[in-house]
């Protein structure tokens, strides 16, 4: 029996919006129990704090 | 009959020399012909000199238009992208000082039940992060007090490589706080203390933060022209 040839379906990763992200960094817990204070610190991530900078070397790099 | 032919040779030679004169009037010598075309082709020449040059400086504004309007839309998706990193800085500048708030909060308790615990050296290492922290804070509005004249400038590139080092220096200094507390809890958690005195969850432990909303129109963060 031949095997149905449809479409393969490659799962579209989305890369997380603006809004995601900040809303990522804003959201934090209230309490003050050091377990909680570990997790959102863990959580932190500021390795593309400065992302939009390639963005505005790009612009800045174009030739018109 | 000597004067009649004499007459008639006179009246013959006045007539001759009335027409032959009149007849150098009325034509041209080819010399004076030549300089009439060539005054001609001068003309039709500076004409067309004027008219590529008309042409030319059509083409010059037309270009200097274009690039101003370029230059116009390249400094508002910069404008926007900057938006994004200065609200992006922000919020983590926030973030960082709600952790410490709680942190604070935290050791205030534990010292609250634990009189004898010594957190000197946690306490120093908050105030150190609290410097950093404010620090980072000055550098970014530092930075965004600048950038419009960076982008006005007539180097922009060269003029936003002062502002990228600033930006550079916020990052390495928010890792550095990061860094920092995360000794801190480790600190913490080494303390002489119960369970209780770690966990005891207290809601709203920290005064309420105004949530940064992003100024910037987040649903297009790569502008189109």
């Amino acid at each position: 029996m031949a095997l149905s040839t449809g479409k393969v379906q490659i799962p579209y990763l989305s890369q997380p919006t603006y809004e995601q992200e900040m809303q990522n960094i804003e959201i934090q817990s209230e309490t003050d129990d050091i377990n909680s204070i570990e997790k959102d610190l863990n959580d932190t991530d500021l390795q593309n704090s400065d992302k939009e900078l390639q963005d505005i070397d790009a612009e800045l790099n174009k030739a018109y | 009959m000597k004067a009649i032919i004499t007459t008639l040779t006179i009246v013959s030679a006045f007539f001759f020399f009335m027409s032959t004169s009149s007849a150098q009037t009325l034509t041209p010598t080819p010399t004076t012909r030549k300089d009439a075309i060539k005054q001609k082709i001068e003309v039709k020449k500076t004409l067309l000199e004027t008219r590529k040059e008309e042409l030319k400086q059509q083409i010059l504004d037309k270009k200097a238009t274009r690039e101003a309007k370029l230059a116009e839309v390249r400094k508002e998706r910069i404008s926007t992208f900057w938006q994004m990193l200065y609200n992006r800085m922000l919020a983590n500048i926030t973030r960082l000082e709600r952790l410490i708030q709680r942190i604070e909060t935290r050791l205030a308790k534990i010292e609250e039940n634990n009189e004898s615990i010594d957190t000197d050296n946690i306490k120093d290492q908050l105030l150190n992060a609290k410097n950093l922290l404010a620090d980072a804070k000055t550098s970014l509005e530092a930075a965004n007090l600048s950038i419009e004249d960076v982008l006005s400038s007539n180097e922009p590139k060269a003029a936003f490589g002062v502002v990228r080092n600033e930006i550079q220096g916020v990052k390495t200094k928010l890792k550095e706080i990061h860094s920092i507390l995360v000794h801190v809890i480790g600190d913490i958690k080494g303390l002489r203390v119960g369970q209780d005195d770690l966990n005891n969850a207290t809601e709203s432990a920290t005064p309420t933060v105004e949530v940064l909303t992003p100024t910037v129109e987040a649903s297009s963060p790569t502008p189109t022209i």
